[in-house]
């Protein structure tokens, strides 16, 4: 199934209503998906979502009407740069940052949904958005 | 019961048997403790992590005619030069520049590891016996008669775990951290790390042979703010930066905070006798540590559960009930390879270990700075708020203006959240027919100066004339309002002599 990331944006989400209100207007778009993963920022909610090929066209029609953003996971690390410290594996809640069985770090880029809580958070400078 | 001689002599003729701190624990826990320390000569640790204590003191050589340098800058970072003509000491958290992290000491040290030349510019007043008042060149590590890497405070014994309970994203030295105990960081390699597998100091000493960023160093003494009773014991190294390798040092720019640096260590432990075995099979379980909250800007952090390095190493822990990811700052991997990396240099016969000559303290103090001027602190000085709720009529809002003879009132919703701001111009703005609802004339929460009750008043000064206001709201526990600070009260309070 095609797999869309999505970033449904607000100026300020803080509070859990905030968020609430946020789900209620993504619900109100009426569209058939399953979500895979998302992650809570303080911009919005970036998800990760597949849709169902024969409906794809028309979801993808209706998230353009409503101003929201499709993502491709744009996220890349310099492993050159890297030290494999880890201080990114936390912030990243769709399991796209891990730590293998030697502590060193992994990048699965299907598994990332571009929230980009990682933003800033490399100490060497090596994760990078396109 | 082995020498240093012994084991040194098992070291020259490729003898000696070596394992890393982890693969001693498996290997008591197989053969026991009397075995092992008969068995086992060495025991090597590793640690890699960032240490903002860090620094080297280069040696340019003299120019002719000579100068005696008094400001001078390493790839526009300013190295310290309150020593001798061609002398500094470069800091890892000097950055080049104070309005972004991008480039710091650190980067000159690896720099200067990687080969690549550094630009050198140094100022100076001239002297009879040093005339010259300027000079900029390019210099690689090689050009430098000395270069040697002299940290102050290494090898963390332990360190605690940093969340964040606030409502905003804060970046600390424990790197980004996000709001409502979004996530966790810890640094330290546990079971790995130096001195837990040597805790009572009886084989590291002033003088042992280490491992340094890849060379070779030694210990020189305690570090400072060495506080070995509570766990958090430190090293001051150093060692020849010409040995080293930028696999193992490596600059760092934390955003938010500032710049440092990793640096890599690792220390030998000779198995003397059976208690340095046995404290050498120590266990990751075993070593525990605190989480803290680091929002709070003061400097005792409230403690909000207590675990040990297994727990923080699984990747997940439980904090107040809630399940949240956790990872490590410091690199493990790299640990575990100078561990294996001292380890191989030892078996070959290349790394000597040197018997200390002076013990490191077990009883040094570790003291909070004395400062003469006490601070006074915004809940001190704030007055209880006046709170209505965001579901109040505009009417009734003016009626509590009035009733409790205040020109404001703060809007919060039903858990005292802030939620917006009304001064009586804003209510006037209703009067005049400008807004009809609450919303259309308060002041958004977004746009609202706010201060924590245990800020120092300073803070509070600095905000208000930042932001060119004369009042801020105060924020407790749980992010709930619970005073109104303004300048007048700071004028007051200057005046009892309390700022």
């Amino acid at each position: 199934m095609p797999i869309l990331n999505l970033i449904f944006e607000r100026s300020r989400v803080k509070t859990l209503e905030d968020y609430g209100e946020l789900i209620q207007n993504i619900l109100n778009l009426n569209i058939a998906f399953n979500i895979v993963n998302y992650a809570l920022t303080e911009n919005g909610i970036a998800m990760r979502i597949n849709v169902p090929e024969v409906k794809l066209k028309s979801v993808v029609a209706i998230l353009k009407e409503n101003d929201i953003r499709i993502e491709n996971p744009t996220v890349s690390i310099n492993f050159d740069l890297c030290v494999h410290c880890g201080a990114c594996i936390s912030l990243c809640s769709s399991e796209a940052l891990i730590s293998n069985a030697n502590f060193e770090l992994e990048f699965n880029e299907n598994k990332c949904i571009g929230c980009k809580l990682c933003e800033n958070s490399c100490p060497r400078d090596a994760i990078s958005f396109r | 019961m082995k020498t240093y001689e012994e084991i040194n002599q098992k070291i020259h003729d490729g003898s000696a048997i070596v394992l890393t701190a982890e693969e001693m624990i498996d290997f008591v826990e197989e053969n026991g403790v009397e075995y092992a320390a008969k068995e086992i000569d060495v025991v090597t640790t590793g640690t890699f992590g960032m240490m903002c204590s860090s620094g080297a003191f280069l040696n340019f050589g003299h120019t002719d005619p000579p100068i005696k340098m008094e400001k001078l800058w390493l790839n526009d970072v300013e190295a310290y030069h309150g020593n001798a003509a061609v002398d500094c000491y470069i800091g890892a958290t000097k950055s080049a520049s104070a309005s972004n992290f991008n480039y710091g000491g650190g980067h000159v040290l690896e720099d200067l590891l990687r080969g690549r030349k550094i630009h050198l510019k140094a100022t100076a007043y001239a002297t009879d016996c040093y005339p010259n008042t300027e000079v900029e060149t390019d210099l690689n590590l090689e050009d430098l008669n000395q270069a040697i890497l002299c940290n102050p405070r290494n090898a963390y014994e332990r360190y605690t775990c940093a969340v964040n309970t606030s409502n905003k994203t804060i970046y600390t030295y424990m790197g980004k951290l996000l709001p409502r105990l979004g996530n966790g960081h810890y640094s330290g390699s546990g079971e790995l790390s130096p001195i837990n597998n040597d805790p009572n100091y009886e084989t590291i000493g002033v003088g042992t042979h280490i491992f340094l960023c890849g060379g070779d160093g030694i210990i020189t003494g305690e570090g400072t703010q060495h506080n070995p009773k509570n766990h958090f014991g430190t090293l001051m190294v150093q060692g020849d930066m010409k040995s080293m390798s930028s696999e193992f040092l490596a600059g760092t720019s934390l955003a938010g905070y500032g710049n440092t640096c990793f640096i890599g260590l690792g220390v030998p432990i000779p198995i003397l006798n059976e208690n340095i075995a046995k404290n050498c099979a120590i266990k990751d379980e075993d070593i525990l540590t605190t989480v803290q909250d680091y929002s709070n800007g003061r400097l005792n952090r409230p403690v909000l559960a207590n675990l040990s390095y297994a727990e923080l190493k699984t990747g997940t822990i439980d904090v107040e009930g809630k399940e949240i990811n956790v990872s490590s700052i410091s690199s493990l991997s790299k640990a575990r390879k100078i561990a294996q990396l001292l380890k191989n240099r030892i078996k070959k016969g290349t790394f000597a270990l040197y018997k200390p000559v002076k013990p490191i303290s077990k009883s040094t103090n570790f003291k909070t700075m004395r400062v003469a001027k006490v601070s006074t602190f915004v809940r001190e000085v704030m007055k209880r708020p006046v709170i209505v709720s965001v579901k109040s009529s505009l009417s009734e809002i003016a009626k509590t203006v009035l009733e409790k003879q205040v020109n404001y009132a703060i809007v919060t919703d039903y858990d005292q959240q802030l939620i917006g701001f009304l001064t009586t111009f804003d209510l006037t703005k209703h009067v005049a027919q400008i807004g009809q609802n609450l919303e259309d004339i308060m002041i958004p929460r977004d746009k609202i100066q706010t201060i924590s009750a245990s800020e120092p008043v300073d803070l509070a000064i600095r905000k208000m004339q930042k932001f060119k206001i004369s009042s801020l709201v105060v924020i407790g526990d749980q992010n709930r309002v619970v005073g109104l600070i303004t300048a007048e009260d700071l004028i007051r309070e200057e005046n009892r002599g309390g700022i």
